[in-house]
């Protein structure tokens, strides 16, 4: 996710985090200043040259205050993951109080709950996960709408913004501790 | 159809709230975002693993010539490469100690201001390291440099991580490298180079997985002698056999890996361990000083000197202050050596 930055940050990284955050804040000095567009201007590129400079001239803060912007923007993620979780599960439980697609009751007498099905063809089992006959669309989440529409669960591409989401925010399987392409051999 | 209306009814609710959770959000978005773009400005592109060494026949692999660029372990580090690929400008003739050795003499990690090599107060430092070599490697270049190092200190590193283990195997996850063989029904060790060419040695498994393994039976008493030190005895022997017909002066220099230098690192290196008792995170240094002994070369065990704040908290390498710690090392065995300091007495350093 965008927020969460590399932890623990290379030399560069609270430099660049200092620039930014000079440069949003000068822009919202800039624009809740009550001066006149001049003003806002000077004012707006004060706050950031200040905090510019801080970064620059003290590194040490600057990556104290990386770590604790990086600590907040974690906990954040991390809240506002299981806060879209939850609407999700709203989401299906709002679903379900249409009722039951599958027949719950006790069959009349005489009748069966048997369905027929169709055989598989034996390329079927080779792979469950790449069988012939599922052609892919391409980017996953039109592969959740093509389920959803093949299957008769058409309201279920409702949680496809909100799955999107989660993944985006999501940071169980991110992996800081290393950029690719290092040298192994020691 | 009456699913899909309650489903769409709770997601438009549910978009509302989504809404405010990523405007409480935005903040941390456009600073993070910022701060990618303006990190990508500042921070120098960095060369990839496979630019810095090349293959070399009969070693296996070679640092690259006149690499004048940028690397990334835990951090950005520059690093400047001769024309023969050995790490700074200084050559070996212009040298008063020269250093062998394997990514840590390369200086992995390190910027150039940074490198122990050029902290020496005292002494002019040349490196003759490279990524991921065993002793039979360095051997090999001890080899061909010994005309060179007439009347140098010529000090060979013994990473204990994996220098010992990595002599007897035959490759480096799949390069290629020479190793030592017990010549059969005999005492003697030979260097292999017979399989050494480019392609793949053919492999499974993960590497690095043996040698905490491995270290940590170097450090227990009960697993017994173990054949790695019999195979550097012998490229020790060779190796001050070389110095001593060049008029260079050898000393021994172990590295200790960070998990030999605190309580957590031997708990790492102890379990799965049925030898607790006796381990001793020191043994390996016992053993090398016995073979150093045995052949009359001064030791210096770098344990004595390193603490486990030397190390890069996320690689097995020196950080700046280790790099310092090394400086003070080969400027105190210089001085000892200039003093006509005894074998025995730089081994008590």
């Amino acid at each position: 996710m965008l927020g969460v930055l590399p932890s623990p940050p290379r030399r560069a990284w609270p430099r660049a985090f200092g620039l930014a955050v000079g440069v949003w804040a000068g822009l919202g000095v800039g624009v809740a200043a009550p001066l006149d567009p001049w003003g806002k201007a000077a004012a707006g590129l004060l706050t950031a040259s200040i905090a510019g400079l801080l970064s620059v001239l003290r590194p040490a803060e600057a990556t104290v205050a990386y770590r604790a912007w990086n600590k907040a923007a974690r906990m954040y993620e991390r809240a506002a993951c299981t806060a879209v979780l939850a609407l999700c599960y709203g989401v299906v439980a709002a679903a379900g109080c249409a009722g039951s697609s599958l027949r719950l009751q006790r069959p009349a007498p005489e009748r069966s709950l048997w369905y027929p099905k169709a055989t598989l063809s034996l390329d079927a089992y080779r792979s469950q996960a790449d069988r012939p006959g599922r052609p892919s669309t391409g980017h996953p989440w039109l592969e959740v709408v093509a389920w959803a529409r093949r299957s008769g669960n058409t309201w279920a591409v409702v949680l496809v913004p909100f799955l999107a989401l989660i993944g985006t925010l999501d940071d169980r399987e991110r992996d800081d501790a290393a950029p690719a392409g290092i040298y192994t051999l020691f | 159809m009456t699913r899909l209306i309650f489903a769409a009814v709770a997601a438009l609710v549910g978009f509302v709230a989504m809404a405010t959770i990523l405007v409480l959000g935005l903040p941390f978005w456009l600073v993070g975002a910022t701060t990618r773009v303006f990190a990508r400005l500042f921070e120098p592109r960095w060369l990839p693993a496979t630019t810095l060494t090349e293959y070399a026949p009969v070693v296996g692999w070679k640092p690259r010539a006149n690499v004048d660029g940028y690397h990334c372990v835990d951090d950005v580090f520059h690093v400047t490469t001769d024309g023969d690929g050995w790490r700074g400008q200084r050559t070996i003739e212009d040298s008063d100690i020269v250093v062998l050795g394997d990514s840590f003499a390369w200086g992995y990690g390190i910027d150039d201001d940074h490198f122990f090599a050029n902290l020496v107060p005292a002494a002019r430092v040349k490196t003759i390291g490279v990524m991921g070599y065993n002793l039979a490697q360095e051997f090999l270049w001890l080899e061909r440099l010994a005309p060179r190092l007439s009347g140098k200190l010529v000090v060979w590193f013994i990473y204990l991580g994996n220098d010992l283990i990595d002599n007897v195997l035959t490759h480096k996850q799949g390069r290629r490298m020479p190793f030592m063989r017990q010549v059969h029904d005999t005492e003697d060790w030979e260097i292999v180079t017979s399989h050494v060419n480019p392609s793949r040695w053919p492999y499974t498994g993960t590497y690095g997985a043996i040698y905490y393994e491995a270290l940590a039976q170097y450090c227990t008493v009960g697993a017994g002698k173990r054949r790695e030190y019999a195979a550097c005895e012998s490229l020790l022997r060779r190796g001050m056999a070389l110095c001593d017909a060049v008029g260079a002066r050898l000393v021994i220099l172990t590295i200790p890996d960070k998990a030999q230098l605190s309580r957590a690192g031997h708990e790492l290196l102890m379990r799965g361990s049925r030898d607790r008792a006796s381990f001793d995170a020191d043994l390996p240094d016992h053993a090398i000083r016995g073979v150093c002994k045995r052949l009359q070369i001064p030791f210096v065990a770098g344990k004595q000197y390193f603490d486990v704040r030397d190390y890069k908290a996320r690689d097995v390498h020196w950080n700046e202050a280790g790099h310092r710690r090394m400086a003070g090392i080969l400027s105190e065995l210089y001085t000892g050596d200039r003093a006509g300091m005894t074998a025995s007495a730089m081994s008590t350093m």
